[in-house]
C-alpha cells in the first residue's frame, strides 16, 4: 500500500505544479514539463530508496515495507517542498543521510554518502565546464 | 534546462532565485539589527522596508523572507528566535533519546523515517518559510506532531509491557 500510494502521490501532485517551479526564471513551460517532472521524481521517489534496497537485499521482503515506509515520509516531505530543486533535493539527501544511519544500516549510509558525492562532483564539473 | 536551473543559480546572478533570496536575507537581518528585541510583530513584515518605512505595496516585491528563522527573527525578535530554536532543541532532544532508547527494529525504521522526513522539511525551510507559509505550515506542523506522537506511542506500549510483566510475576 506504502508502494502504491507513494508511486501514485508524486505523478499526481508535482506534475500539475510544474508550472509554478518555473515561474521565476521565465522558461518556456511546454518544453521542460517533462523532463523537469521525471527528474524531480526520480531523485525525490526513486533515488531514495536505492540505497534502502541493496542494503536489504533485492530478495527480502523486508524492503517493501521499509523502502515503503522511508518513502512515504520523505515523499510526504518532499511534496510538500513543491518538489523544487537544489534546496529540496538537499534535504532529501540529508534526510537519507539521516534515515540511512539511524536505522543502522551502513551499507545503505555509504552508498547514500557516495551518491551525495558524485553528485556534487557532477555539479562542480558543470559549473567548471560553465565557466 | 536542468544545467540552466542548477548551474546558473548563483549569488552573481541577479536574476537567480539564490540572488533574490540573498537580498531578501538581508534585509530581514537589516530589519532585525532595527528592532532586535521583540521584532516588528507577526505579519508587519508584508509592508516593512529595510530602512523601518511601511509600504502598502511592498508585498508585492518583498512577499516572503524565505527562510523560517529569518522570518521569525525579524517580526519577533531575538526573544522570539530563542524560543523557536528551544522547540527545535527538545524537537531534536527527545526524537534523540528515543531513537537510543528504541529496541524494536521495526519502531525504529518508522521512527528514523519521521525523524529524517522532519529533518528535510527543516533543512529546506532555510530557504523556504516552510513552517509558516499557508500552503505548507499545516502539512509541516503535522509531520512534526506524528513524530512526536509516535514517540509517546512507543513510550506508553513500553510501560505498559514493563507492567504486565510485573503482573504476570
Amino acid at each position: 500500500m506504502a508502494i502504491v500510494i507513494c508511486s501514485t502521490i508524486p505523478v499526481v501532485y508535482v506534475l500539475p505544479n510544474l508550472s509554478e517551479m518555473t515561474e521565476f526564471e521565465h522558461f518556456d513551460r511546454t518544453k521542460i514539463s517533462l523532463e523537469w517532472g521525471a527528474l524531480n521524481i526520480l531523485v525525490g521517489y526513486i533515488l531514495p530508496t536505492i540505497p534502502i534496497a541493496i542494503s536489504l537485499g533485492l530478495n527480502s521482503k523486508e524492503i517493501l515495507v521499509k523502502s515503503g515506509c522511508f518513502s512515504l515520509v520523505i515523499i510526504n516531505s518532499y511534496i510538500l517542498l513543491y518538489a523544487r530543486t537544489r534546496s529540496g533535493w538537499m534535504s532529501i539527501i540529508v534526510a537519507m543521510i539521516v534515515f540511512t544511519h539511524l536505522i543502522k544500516k551502513r551499507k545503505a549510509f555509504i552508498i547514500t554518502i557516495v551518491m551525495a558525492c558524485v553528485a556534487l562532483i557532477i555539479l562542480v564539473i558543470m559549473k567548471q565546464l560553465r565557466s | 534546462m536542468i544545467e540552466k536551473r542548477i548551474v546558473d543559480q548563483t549569488i552573481e546572478n541577479p536574476d537567480s532565485s539564490l540572488a533574490k533570496r540573498y537580498e531578501r536575507w538581508r534585509n530581514a537581518f537589516e530589519i532585525l539589527k532595527e528592532y532586535p528585541i521583540l521584532g516588528t510583530g507577526w505579519g508587519v513584515y508584508l509592508g516593512m522596508q529595510r530602512d523601518g518605512s511601511l509600504n502598502e505595496t511592498a508585498w508585492r516585491a518583498l512577499p516572503r523572507w524565505h527562510n523560517s528563522f529569518f522570518e521569525i527573527a525579524s517580526q519577533m525578535g531575538i526573544f522570539g528566535l530563542l524560543s523557536y530554536y528551544f522547540i527545535w532543541y527538545r524537537i531534536g532532544q527527545i526524537s534523540i533519546n528515543s531513537v537510543k532508547t528504541t529496541h524494536d527494529y521495526r519502531d525504529l525504521t518508522v521512527l528514523s523515517g519521521m525523524i529524517a522526513s522532519v529533518v528535510a522539511i527543516l533543512i529546506y525551510s532555510l530557504g523556504e518559510q516552510q513552517f509558516f507559509a499557508i500552503e505548507t505550515a499545516s502539512f509541516s506542523w503535522f509531520i512534526v506532531g506524528l513524530l512526536m506522537f509516535y514517540i509517546n506511542y512507543q513510550k506508553a506500549k513500553k510501560e505498559a509491557l514493563l507492567k504486565l510483566l510485573k503482573v504476570a510475576r
